[in-house]
């Protein structure tokens, strides 16, 4: 018998869940929770000795690029960002091993959130087959353990939408709010800065930025500047002041990035010669993919 | 001017356009240098062990020797016909023949080649509820049995993989 798959390349996806999303109780659930899926402590003080907070934003960098490659769902970079540093705040661990734990942390969050995963032939093949496939299996599982399983971690992410549909904000614009609120949380999982923060106060601080950004308080006051705060603390119960600290520390982030990113380009425009590990490191170091070439 | 920066995926900060490019260079790279394979593979046995021996203290249950142990749960054996069909042995055969060799293809190829995925339960266990062992203080109200009986009935090999057999 001959089977014929009608299957489209295309990933599907569920529609946004009425009952989910127009139910104050699971924003209130989610506010509840997240806390418990922080990092234990700051572990650059007090836990690794051979990573530095430099490396943290190498892998991160590498990782937002993997996923971006690969089209993955948006969530999958934050949540493999919040299972590499609950490892890393519980397991010393050793420089040359770090881009094996944050392929092995996307492999995991993608598994978590998508109907099509990222494979472990594919990860080792970002990591320029630095580590195999049985290796990254192998540490799937010591992962795994180190975080107990738990891995539906709440994400910035799980706040937008709870967020969004309670500001008023143009019908129209609402794609393109989505998406600046997006780069902003992946933006924030690049830096260490903001680890230790609730997800759901850099979900409110990254709406803030993206709002003021895009300059839309021109038709309804209650987007202007202190107006939106308190309206944004108020969605998420979080401190006005705390919120205001957090979206000025987001948009501090993004010009240091944006100033890194120009150095970055005039290097670039230097004549090209043979480029050594060291320098590319550094290169690679020191700003998150979505930031990389700026031009103001 | 405005506008067209507002409409686009750029990202504005304090009234400035930022407009995001791509970075050009490849992703497929290696960020530390070479890795010590010997060292990786010792780390993850060591970190593996660990792991195995706190589940062991938790659930006061050998894990390598498939035992329970002394402790505040109690064990219980079960017969195997007394535990969800899906904990039992099965022998699962994939192929059957259906995935012949492909048209053309060498006699090498053996189209009755079958896959065995074995599913072992050696032995089964349930802890005992707490409540008949444990003063009804409450202390240990958290041990309900749901979770070791969970934890009653694991694959014989899961520990003791090591070659490339599994995957």
């Amino acid at each position: 018998m001959e089977l014929l798959c009608l299957e489209m390349d295309t990933v599907l996806r569920a529609r946004p869940d009425p009952n989910l999303l127009y139910d104050d109780r699971v924003l209130q659930s989610l506010l509840t929770i997240e806390e418990r899926f922080l990092p234990q402590c700051s572990y650059f003080k007090c836990v690794q000795k051979d990573i530095q907070p430099f490396m943290r934003r190498m892998v991160a960098t590498w990782m937002l690029e993997v996923c971006e490659e690969q089209k993955c769902e948006e969530e999958v970079f934050p949540l493999a960002m919040n299972y590499l540093d609950r490892f890393l705040a519980v397991v010393r661990t050793r420089k040359c091993n770090l881009q094996l734990l944050g392929a092995v942390c996307m492999f995991l969050a993608s598994k978590l959130k998508e109907t099509r995963p990222l494979t472990a032939e594919k990860l080792c093949i970002y990591t320029d087959n630095s580590i195999k496939p049985q290796e990254l299996l192998e540490w799937e599982l010591v992962v795994l353990g180190k975080l107990k399983w738990n891995l539906a971690a709440v994400t910035p992410n799980d706040f937008i939408e709870h967020i969004m549909r309670k500001l008023p904000l143009p019908k129209e614009k609402l794609t393109l709010i989505r998406k600046h609120v997006q780069t902003f949380i992946a933006l924030c999982a690049t830096d260490f800065n903001f680890a230790m923060y609730p997800p759901s106060m850099i979900a409110t601080g990254s709406f803030g930025a993206a709002i003021c950004g895009l300059q839309l308080d021109d038709g309804d006051q209650s987007l202007l500047g202190d107006n939106l705060t308190d309206l944004l603390a108020k969605i998420t119960n979080t401190e006005v002041d705390c919120l205001k600290a957090c979206q000025e520390q987001i948009e501090r982030v993004l010009v240091s990035s944006l100033r890194e990113g120009r150095q970055q380009q005039q290097q670039h425009q230097e004549p090209a010669g043979p480029r050594n590990k060291a320098l590319d490191e550094l290169d690679q170091s020191s700003t998150p993919t979505d930031v990389r070439d700026i031009n103001l | 001017m405005a506008m067209t920066s507002t409409e686009s995926d750029g990202l504005r900060v304090g009234g400035e356009d930022v407009d995001v490019k791509r970075r050009s260079g490849p992703v497929r790279r290696n960020l530390f240098g070479p890795v010590d394979h010997q060292q990786l593979q010792q780390d993850f046995q060591r970190l593996l062990c660990m792991s195995v021996e706190v589940a062991n203290k938790r659930w006061n249950f050998d894990f390598q020797r498939d035992r329970p142990a002394q402790g505040c749960i109690e064990w219980e054996e079960l017969r195997c016909q007394d535990v969800p069909a899906f904990y039992r042995n099965c022998v699962v055969k994939s192929g059957l023949g259906h995935r012949a060799a492909a048209p053309g293809g060498g006699a090498a190829v053996s189209s009755q080649r079958q896959e065995y995925l074995e599913i072992t339960a050696m032995e089964t266990y349930r802890s005992c509820k707490p409540e008949k062992r444990v003063a009804p203080s409450g202390a240990l109200k958290r041990k309900q049995a749901t979770i070791p009986d969970f934890f009653a009935v694991k694959k014989k090999r899961s520990l003791q993989y090591k070659g490339p057999s599994r995957q």
